[in-house]
């Protein structure tokens, strides 16, 4: 009974890590709140670098989504914010890069490598080893030699 | 040959391993991250003005001299260490400095240059901050030239050491024939 207890207490109290992009004045329209937190999530803050806008709590994050919750209310789309913040600070301030010549690489690099480590494992171990030919006299002649040092 | 083959994702690792080792030990990552508007028109400011000092407006972004717009704040601790800098820049070097104080107020502002000194010919308060977001800073110190045309050329991060006015700046004055030597 304790131990339910004791873990009810302790799951209860990380509750506050669900406090996250609270500022003073979030959007009086929930829907709007909730589309500008999902924006949030995806751009970065960039004092912080791997937090996200809505997790982090530096003075330019808070600054930050001000400015996107601002933008929500005036009914702009997600891609016209993004490209707000990317015109000022470079698309580095998306988490999701995007697809271009120069990210190509990025985006596509993991996939590229799990496809050729892949066939490299496969093509070794599908090559089956056949112990049960006769030897050939070549290897016959290497045999001896080898045996006999 | 097939034993070369068979080394290559061995070499493809080690070279990954190599990358990844020689850009996270990189000691100034942020330099790298370059700012989106060089070569773009230096963007509009929307400034408090100090009382007693002349005012920094947008048309003042104009030449006819290469400009360092200077972003700092009475609170930062690096910008009171560059000031010496500015200082040497402004009164020995002649170089026109542009002073922005990003999310600061009038009163601390003064307070500031007072006590250590104002290497600036225009000042202004950026009280939101909103023209510091506008010009893409992270922080302050952060101080960028503008060409006579009124476009970024150079963006600085951090505050402006000694060997910075002397290797990444006045290069800048100089190429420019900005300065009568």
């Amino acid at each position: 009974m304790m131990r339910w207890l004791f873990l009810w207490m302790i799951l209860w109290s990380a509750s506050p890590a669900w406090a996250i992009g609270v500022d003073a004045a979030p959007l009086p329209n929930p829907a709007q709140e909730q589309r500008a937190r999902a924006l949030m999530a995806e751009l970065r803050c960039l004092v912080c670098q791997n937090q996200s806008l809505l997790e982090s709590d530096a003075d330019l994050a808070v600054d930050l989504r001000r400015i996107v919750r601002e933008h929500v209310a005036r009914n702009e789309s997600d891609a016209q914010i993004k490209a707000f913040l990317v015109a000022r600070y470079g698309s580095w301030i998306l988490f999701r890069p995007p697809v271009t010549q120069r990210t190509w690489l990025l985006w596509f690099g993991p996939l590229v490598f799990l496809i050729l480590g892949t066939s490299v494992i496969l093509r070794r171990t599908a090559r089956p080893a056949d112990f049960s030919a006769p030897l050939s006299p070549e290897e016959q002649h290497d045999l001896e030699r080898i045996t006999r040092r | 040959m097939r034993r070369l083959v068979s080394l290559l994702p061995f070499a493809l690792l080690i070279a990954l391993v190599v990358l990844f080792v020689s850009r996270l030990s990189d000691p100034a990552p942020h330099q790298e991250i370059r700012s989106v508007l060089l070569g773009k028109p230096a963007p509009a400011v929307q400034l408090t003005p100090l009382r007693n000092k002349p005012a920094l407006r947008t048309e003042d972004l104009h030449g006819p001299r290469p400009i360092l717009v200077n972003f700092f704040a009475s609170w930062c601790l690096p910008c009171r260490v560059e000031q010496p800098q500015l200082m040497r820049l402004s009164r020995t070097l002649q170089i026109p400095i542009y002073g922005i104080a990003w999310k600061d107020s009038p009163s601390n502002v003064a307070a500031f240059l007072q006590r250590y000194g104002n290497p600036y010919q225009r000042v202004g308060i950026d009280e939101s901050g909103r023209t510091g977001i506008n010009w893409g800073i992270t922080g302050v110190p952060e101080s960028f030239i503008i060409t006579p045309q009124g476009r970024i050329a150079y963006r600085h991060w951090g505050d402006i050491r000694a060997d910075d006015v002397d290797k990444k700046l006045m290069p800048y004055w100089h190429k420019s024939g900005d300065l009568v030597p």
